[in-house]
């Protein structure tokens, strides 16, 4: 019996579903390879790039290395991307620079580095806080280099890890995190600088009876909050001898820890007080300049050198009005540092290892040095009121 | 005295004080999430 | 001549193959083989994976991971959606099937959100539902100002208000179920009906809903299903919301994915799945026991 024409046509449709299936997956090969072999550009993805020539010192490469890092002045600041630009015109490296936001950078980069496919060059909180990303197994070590022995005994420890040293970079200031409050408004009511928690409560209550909102805490942006409870570890250690060594050999808990249970207390507290205002769930992080520069709140939790890292994108911010005090929480008169300075790490598999030394050992010499520090060091307006505490970077009390 | 305390997780901490803001956890239950999530951490580590 | 036949009936299954297989590899492999990695410890700290049971499962239903609320939260906007997708829909088809003279393009203008991407509406009812956003001005504009809210800050309002963004969303299309249903209701049976004297809600009632029967039970399973698994909108949002307020499955498994956690993230995602597969033949077999035959 003959086939029927209809048969044919049958036999073509489920033939035609899985040709294009697959039809798909050889178009989406092709775009990619494509986006692959174009050249280099400051786009968001990391792309490949020509093969460096071989090069001795000066000849220019034409390289491209990745680097990452999070959103946010503190991360990549304005001198930092001079400085890539100086190096990018000195050497010919050029740096494809990828910016992840900044509530999921550890995460992404955990997932990066898990994966395989990290950039050349990440940006990573130092010291004890690496180790969530594994440096033993992600990071090259860069003890042997030549510029290593150029560094100060601080910025060593600072980047090293389980004994390695993994990275560094160019901060000049790491003056902490405090609270930046309105002077003027402060001067005004009279209010002094809190030195104890019950004043601070005080404080709060006076601003919020003149109609100000006392304090624009963002918590949309949730690690502002863990920067809060972060700046109670001096505290904490001081009243609980050997926290820290017990937290980082898994012998201690916080829920053993009286400070840290008291500072949880005391932030609910000020929330169900209302002086976070009622906008406090929707507030994200970058508005609170212009929150506080409007007068509608009078405090912010800044890093404490912030009218230097923050004038670029705050120009009109009046900072001769403000000061800063350190977290008052559960008493506190320490100053405390949270990130430790943020360090250029180099990953172990990337393939342009020459390129990305290069840019380190660059950010080291003493001509960039002296821009950056010209630029970014803090003889910062913001001496408030620290109470007891050393910024000499060497003593600061300092906990990650 | 430098010291700096190991896997700390500001957003995923940040997130547990914020469930006690809402009244989800109490103050010892937002420790105690924090401990939890480092021990898994130590634990991947030590095998 | 029976190996013909027998050729013959499994030729159209021979043409079916071919793209079976692909899906197979494609999607029912990765998939079955995810519900083994639900019962270990893969994780991105360890370098082993190892077979932990139902520890993962112990984890997730534990007290002290307050996973209670993503459940109740998945449920809610599961049936909030489903239910005022059902009405809007249905009123909106009983109305546009009417003759009034603009309702093509009527039809059209109800059905185009859900053509819209979901990450695009989330991106804009987060300025619609900010606190200085559209919704709220609009409310002061007409002095309701007490009725202003943190639509999506406020713990106890997220959900509800994401919902909302769905029901507006979706309605459309369980309009257009409805819709088809509708024209299949048999002119002369309404007519005879209406000189008999039948009411306008009798009518509705007796003869035009019977017929909506089985629209009604296609809107119900498909829009519970995909209110089960939301994701998108939720997590463009308010990403599980002020302190994990609006959270569904779908986020949690990310965000335990994002922690490293990749063996609980799987065993959340194999519990969705039975949660949803549950909910599927249950809802199936009560429809059928309650199907109406029309003819």
């Amino acid at each position: 019996m003959k086939k029927s024409k209809m048969g044919v046509l049958n036999a073509g449709i489920p033939l035609l579903l899985t040709a294009g299936l697959l039809a798909g997956c050889g178009g989406n090969n092709n775009n990619g390879n494509n986006a692959q072999s174009a050249s280099p550009s400051a786009s968001s993805s990391a792309s490949a790039s020509a093969t460096a020539k071989a090069s001795d010192a000066p000849a220019k490469q034409d390289v491209t290395i990745t680097m990452t890092a999070a959103s946010g002045d503190t991360w990549i600041r304005d001198i930092d991307k001079e400085i890539i630009q100086d190096f990018t015109a000195e050497t010919g490296i050029k740096i494809d620079l990828q910016i992840v936001p900044a509530d999921q950078y550890a995460s992404v980069l955990k997932t990066k580095l898990a994966s395989g496919e990290s950039a050349d060059i990440s940006l990573i909180w130092p010291e004890a806080n690496a180790a969530q990303f594994l440096p033993d197994n992600n990071f090259l070590d860069l003890s042997g280099e030549p510029w290593v022995s150029t560094l100060t005994d601080a910025a060593k420890k600072n980047g090293s890890y389980n004994g390695k040293f993994i990275g560094w970079g160019p901060a000049g200031e790491d003056g902490g995190w405090g609270v930046l409050y309105n002077k003027e408004l402060f001067d005004k009511l009279s209010i002094g600088v809190p030195k104890t928690f019950d004043e601070f409560l005080a404080a709060c209550e006076k601003i919020q009876a003149s109609g100000v909102i006392p304090i624009f805490e963002p918590l949309k942006d949730s690690w502002h909050s863990g920067i809060w409870m972060s700046l109670m570890g001096p505290q904490a250690n001081a009243q609980q001898a050997g926290l820290y060594e017990g937290l980082n050999s898994n012998k201690a808990t916080f829920a053993s820890s009286k400070v840290f249970e008291t500072f949880v207390d005391q932030y609910k507290t000020l929330y169900d007080k209302g002086y976070f205002g009622k906008e406090a769930f929707s507030n994200t992080y970058d508005k609170g300049m212009a929150a506080l520069q409007s007068g509608k709140y009078a405090m912010f939790m800044v890093p404490a050198n912030q009218d230097v890292q923050a004038k670029a994108s705050n120009p009109d911010f009046d900072f001769t009005k403000f000061a800063e005090f350190p977290s008052p929480f559960a008493d506190n008169k320490k100053l405390a540092v949270y990130d430790g300075t943020i360090i250029r790490v180099i990953n172990k598999n990337s393939k342009k290892i020459d390129a990305a030394k290069a840019y380190l050992s660059y950010i080291s010499r003493e001509d960039v040095l002296k821009k950056v520090l010209c630029r970014s060091r803090a003889q910062s307006v913001l001496q408030g009121d620290p109470g007891d505490h050393d910024r000499s970077g060497e003593n600061a009390p300092r906990q990650l | 005295m430098e010291v700096g305390i190991s896997f700390w997780d500001s957003t995923s901490i940040g997130n547990y004080i914020q469930e006690n803001l809402a009244g989800k956890k109490t103050a010892k239950q937002v420790l105690e999430a924090i401990d939890k999530d480092r021990q898994k951490l130590f634990d991947a580590q030590s095998k | 001549m029976r190996i013909n036949r027998i050729t013959k009936k499994m030729y159209p299954q021979y043409l079916l193959l071919p793209a079976f297989i692909i899906y197979a590899i494609l999607f029912l492999l990765p998939n079955l083989t995810s519900f083994y990695y639900a019962f270990t410890n893969w994780n991105m700290v360890g370098t082993t994976v190892k077979f932990i049971g139902l520890d993962n499962f112990r984890d997730i239903f534990s007290e002290s991971s307050s996973n209670n609320g993503v459940f109740v939260n998945t449920a809610i906007f599961a049936i909030y959606t489903t239910v005022l997708k059902i009405v809007f829909g249905l009123i909106l088809a009983l109305v546009l099937n009417e003759g009034i003279r603009s309702r093509n393009v009527l039809r059209a203008v109800y059905f185009m959100p859900i053509t819209l991407s979901t990450v695009l509406l989330g991106v804009m009812f987060t300025e619609i539902y900010s606190p200085d956003g559209i919704l709220n001005r609009i409310l002061r504009t007409f002095g309701l100002d007490s009725w202003t809210h943190s639509w999506v800050a406020e713990p106890k309002l997220a959900i509800w208000s994401i919902a909302s963004v769905e029901v507006w969303r979706a309605s459309g299309f369980a309009m257009a179920v409805f819709l088809a249903a509708l024209q299949m209701v048999p002119k002369e049976v309404q007519e005879a009906a209406e000189m008999d004297g039948a009411s306008r809600w009798q009518r509705l009632y007796h003869i035009t809903l019977p017929f909506l029967y089985q629209a009604f039970v296609i809107n119900t399973l498909l829009s519970l299903i995909s209110g089960l698994k939301v994701f998108d909108l939720i997590y463009v949002i308010s990403n599980g919301g002020p302190a994990r307020s609006s959270e569904v499955l779908n986020v949690t498994v990310l965000n335990e994915f994002s922690k490293g956690n990749y063996g609980l993230s799987t065993a959340m995602g194999l519990i969705l799945f039975l949660f949803v597969s549950v909910v599927y033949f249950l809802l199936n077999a009560v429809f059928k026991k309650f199907e109406v035959d029309v003819t």
